[in-house]
């Protein structure tokens, strides 16, 4: 398990951002897959950043892990702000005309449609909020 | 990592985007469209090159789409899987023109 801990902060998403994709690039995942993992811990940190912390001092921990049968990328965000389980979140009405759309939850919406499992845990005073990806294993050879 | 190559011609304003425009970016894409010229009848966005978009960059995308309401709007040219894969799943494929 890799795991790295640094302060909320909009400079902090991009290291996390890094550390990430270089242990999936590490691992052999498909750029495709990459993609969709990056955009929701862009998502998932810039909420924990925004709306979690106010942008007001506090810590964010990522640990990652593979998981096998089927291949797949477990990574864990935990954070100590308040309350919040984008599982409950009220989703956007996605039909709306133009005028009536505004950008609010889009974020969440994406991480829940792209994701394969989201677990939330609220424990000790913390967030922890778990999403596992599967991955298109083109790995090949014996494992 | 965004790069935005811009161009203005017959007042329609072109972008090209090369990178990722995610939250770290789509500030510098907002700070463009607020320079955008009065006279601007439709703004283009050349996708070719952008790897992805998160939301932020959708928010940054429906501003201006709502500011130019009265003309043209925005089109998307060149969308990868990725991008279109987000606009579907955000309905944003019906808002914004794509081809």
């Amino acid at each position: 398990m890799k795991k790295l801990t640094l302060p909320a902060g909009r400079d902090s998403i991009q290291h996390f951002s890094d550390f990430i994709e270089k242990n999936l690039i590490a691992a052999g995942a498909e750029i495709r897959d990459l993609f969709k993992i990056n955009i929701a811990i862009d998502e998932i940190l810039n909420n924990i950043v925004t709306h979690g912390y106010k942008n007001k001092i506090g810590a964010i921990t990522v640990e990652m892990d593979f998981l096998e049968d089927p291949w797949a990328v477990e990574i864990t965000f935990i954070d100590s702000a308040g309350r919040f389980n984008l599982l409950d979140a009220e989703l956007p009405d996605i039909t709306l005309p133009a005028d009536e759309r505004d950008a609010g939850g889009l974020g969440i919406l994406i991480v829940r449609k792209t994701m394969d499992e989201i677990t939330y845990t609220r424990a000790d005073g913390l967030n922890i909020l778990r999403i596992v990806k599967n991955l298109e294993d083109t790995r090949g050879g014996d494992r | 990592m965004l790069s935005i190559e811009r161009q203005f011609e017959n007042n329609v304003l072109l972008f090209k985007l090369e990178g990722r425009l995610d939250t770290l970016t789509s500030p510098e894409l907002e700070s463009e469209l607020e320079d955008c010229p009065v006279e601007t009848e439709e703004i283009i966005m050349d996708f070719e090159k952008l790897d992805y978009i998160s939301s932020a960059g959708l928010r940054v995308l429906l501003k201006a789409h709502k500011a130019m309401k009265e003309k043209k709007g925005v089109r998307i040219l060149n969308a990868n899987e990725s991008v279109r894969n987000i606009f579907e799943i955000t309905g944003f494929d019906r808002i914004l023109n794509m081809e």
